[in-house]
């Protein structure tokens, strides 16, 4: 039986480890490549033929996992792909969607162990969390913020101003403060600096 | 028949009458005459209605008066002897009439006030104004000055309204928009406009003080947030690192549970003795072989700068990167485009984009990498062992690669006459 080709692509060296163990751990693979950033993905898929790729999301050279998928959607359309990450950012689930990430998986929330998530993408289905990880953040939880508040909050933790926020997500700056208002209230912090500290630890939000 | 003049007790009671009633008369009149718009003949009709008063209430006077009770008819003048002939009754029926035109100047008088706000009440209501107000003539001299402009012009210029033109001169001069008079804060402003052709001066302070303060709070407020904003800007860097290191952390702790794990699956295998078999051992085996390999490797990352992360990476995959003749290292490149600068990050991308190229679709194993740099500018030329290509459609990574070169003012060529070749002109002037 022809084995199905992997590539895992996590910056962490333990992440890659475990990931490498379950592709091991089945004679339905071949670990083709294990590597530690998201830079070289077009050069991997250059040199070899891939299956399927594990992607993790956040990478610490600043790397984007989603943009390496975007990547190898575009140019290789028939590599599977399943994207993973220990981030509660409820965006990457939509932008991965949008993209075409047959599946999503959660390291540390996802109740389903990552070799089912493999064995159900090579078969075609496409798996994905119903949501993010619901994390507590202050006196609430991540789930009771609207959309357009994360995206706020999103802009926020990279210390834009409310001008600059305004500008970039094309809404008035009162409709800023207004939903900064909301969150503060919501969360029962002091400022906007200890909200974008909490949002950040958490990683409820991910600036990418 | 009886005259005034005939009757000392009666002369001297008419005399204080017609007094009083005359003088009240002309105070009324003056004071009407004051309010109304005569403009310049006000003060000569005031004159002339102020004689006319005092010329009759003279004669009546003298008439009535008479003190020494002197007959000499040539020491009383000839309108007093005409009016002190006038019999009793006739004297008090003019009496009577002057009563009636006090009365009635009174009454005009009150009724005027009330339909009318005269100058001293404008004056009481510039003096209540909680803006200070100052109008001079531009001579210097004042025609209106309220308190508050008067202290203004003290905590401010150290000038007061008794002072000469000190005070007018300081306003004149002074050419902002705020002033500030001790604690408290007015906007000032000037208007020239003329009265009655006479040239004047208006000088307006509006107590902003309130609105300052709020608007020095709110500076300090944006301030404090700006602070902030830096702050979380450089917080960014340190808590990416944090979070990765909590992740590191999550997943060690996650190994240490999978030991555990199986420890107790051995020790269970162990006290069970008899019941063991095939199956459970080589589960058991692949748990510990699992574990041991998570222990036997350092579960510390290597940090890459781009330069070394391609460099593994084309020792990976089997790709060979020749730099002016000799295998690439970081200190030849570094030494050609610089550490950290932008010229140095367009040429790894440059050798990046050649390299997944060469791979993909020239088949080749080998990049070729000539630089120079000289006068301010760096040149590459990059080739590969590759077969040749006929066409090559500038998308994706050469397409941003061009952008890259072309926004930093340098040229980008692709060749293909005699195999895949890239020319890339970088200014190394921008860093």
């Amino acid at each position: 039986m022809k084995k199905t080709r992997a590539l895992i692509v996590d910056d962490q060296k333990i992440s890659r480890q475990l990931f490498e163990n379950f592709v091991r751990s089945s004679d339905k693979y071949e670990l083709i490549r294990s590597i530690d950033t998201a830079k070289m993905v077009d050069i991997y898929m250059a040199r070899y033929s891939v299956d399927l790729i594990i992607m993790d999301i956040v990478m610490g050279d600043g790397s984007n996992g989603l943009d390496a998928c975007e990547y190898v959607k575009n140019n290789y359309p028939d590599v599977k792909l399943i994207a993973v990450t220990s981030m509660a950012e409820a965006s990457f689930i939509e932008r991965s969607k949008a993209i075409g990430v047959e599946s999503f998986w959660y390291k540390e929330a996802s109740r389903e162990p990552l070799l089912d998530i493999m064995e159900r993408t090579i078969a075609g289905e496409s798996v994905y969390p119903d949501s993010a990880p619901v994390i507590k953040i202050g006196l609430t939880d991540s789930s009771d913020f609207s959309n357009a508040e994360m995206a706020v909050l999103r802009e926020l933790t990279t210390g834009a101003e409310n001008t600059e926020i305004a500008a970039r997500l094309q809404i008035s700056v009162n409709t800023v403060k207004s939903h900064i208002r909301h969150m503060l209230d919501k969360t029962g912090f002091q400022n906007r600096t200890e909200l974008a500290i909490e949002a950040r630890l958490k990683g409820i939000v991910v600036p990418l | 028949m009886n005259t005034v003049m005939s009757i000392p007790a009666l002369r001297i009671l008419f005399a204080a009458a017609f007094l009083s009633l005359t003088w009240g008369a002309v105070f009324l009149l003056r004071l009407r005459i004051s309010n109304t718009r005569f403009g310049k003949s006000r003060e000569r009709i005031k004159a002339l209605a102020t004689f006319l008063i005092f010329a009759c209430s003279y004669f009546m006077l003298e008439v009535m008066m008479n003190i020494n009770g002197r007959r000499e008819l040539s020491t009383v003048s000839s309108v007093a002897l005409f009016f002190g002939s006038f019999p009793l009754w006739i004297c008090t029926v003019l009496l009577l009439i002057l009563v009636v035109v006090f009365i009635y100047l009174m009454k005009d008088y009150r009724q005027w006030s009330n339909d009318h706000i005269s100058n001293l009440s404008i004056k009481e209501s510039i003096d209540l104004l909680s803006a200070g107000v100052a109008v001079y003539t531009e001579k210097g001299l004042p025609v209106v000055i309220n308190p508050v402009m008067d202290n203004i012009g003290v905590a401010a210029f150290g000038e007061n309204m008794y002072g000469s033109t000190g005070l007018y001169e300081k306003l004149l001069g002074y050419d902002k928009d705020v002033i500030r008079a001790g604690d408290e804060y007015y906007t000032f402003r000037k208007n020239r406009f003329n009265i009655d052709g006479v040239e004047c001066v208006e000088f307006i302070c509006d107590n902003v003080s309130d609105e300052y303060k709020t608007a020095g709070l709110l500076k300090e407020e944006n301030e404090r947030l700006k602070r902030m904003n830096e702050h979380l800007k450089e917080l960014n860097s340190t808590i990416d690192s944090y979070v990765i290191e909590n992740e590191i952390l999550n997943a060690k702790v996650m190994v240490h549970d999978r030991l555990g794990q199986t420890l107790l699956a051995t020790q269970k295998y162990l006290l069970d003795g008899d019941s063991v078999d095939e199956e459970r051992s080589g589960e058991l085996l692949d748990m510990w072989k699992e574990n041991i390999g998570f222990m036997s490797n350092s579960m510390d990352d290597q940090k890459n700068d781009e330069l070394m992360a391609l460099l593994t990476a084309a020792e990976d995959v089997g790709v060979g990167l020749v730099f002016n003749g000799k295998a690439l290292t970081g200190d030849d490149f570094y030494d050609c485009f610089g550490t950290d600068t932008y010229p140095a990050h367009i040429a790894l991308t440059a050798i990046h984009e050649c390299m997944t190229n060469t791979l993909r679709h020239a088949k080749g194993d080998e990049v070729y990498i000539t630089a120079e740099r000289k006068d301010g500018s760096c040149s590459m030329v990059i080739t590969n062992n590759g077969s040749r290509v006929s066409q090559v459609v500038e998308k994706g990574g050469l397409k941003s690669l061009r952008s890259l070169v072309e926004n930093s003012g340098g040229r980008m060529e692709i060749l293909t006459d005699e195999g895949f070749m890239l020319r890339i002109n970088i200014r190394t002037g921008r860093e």
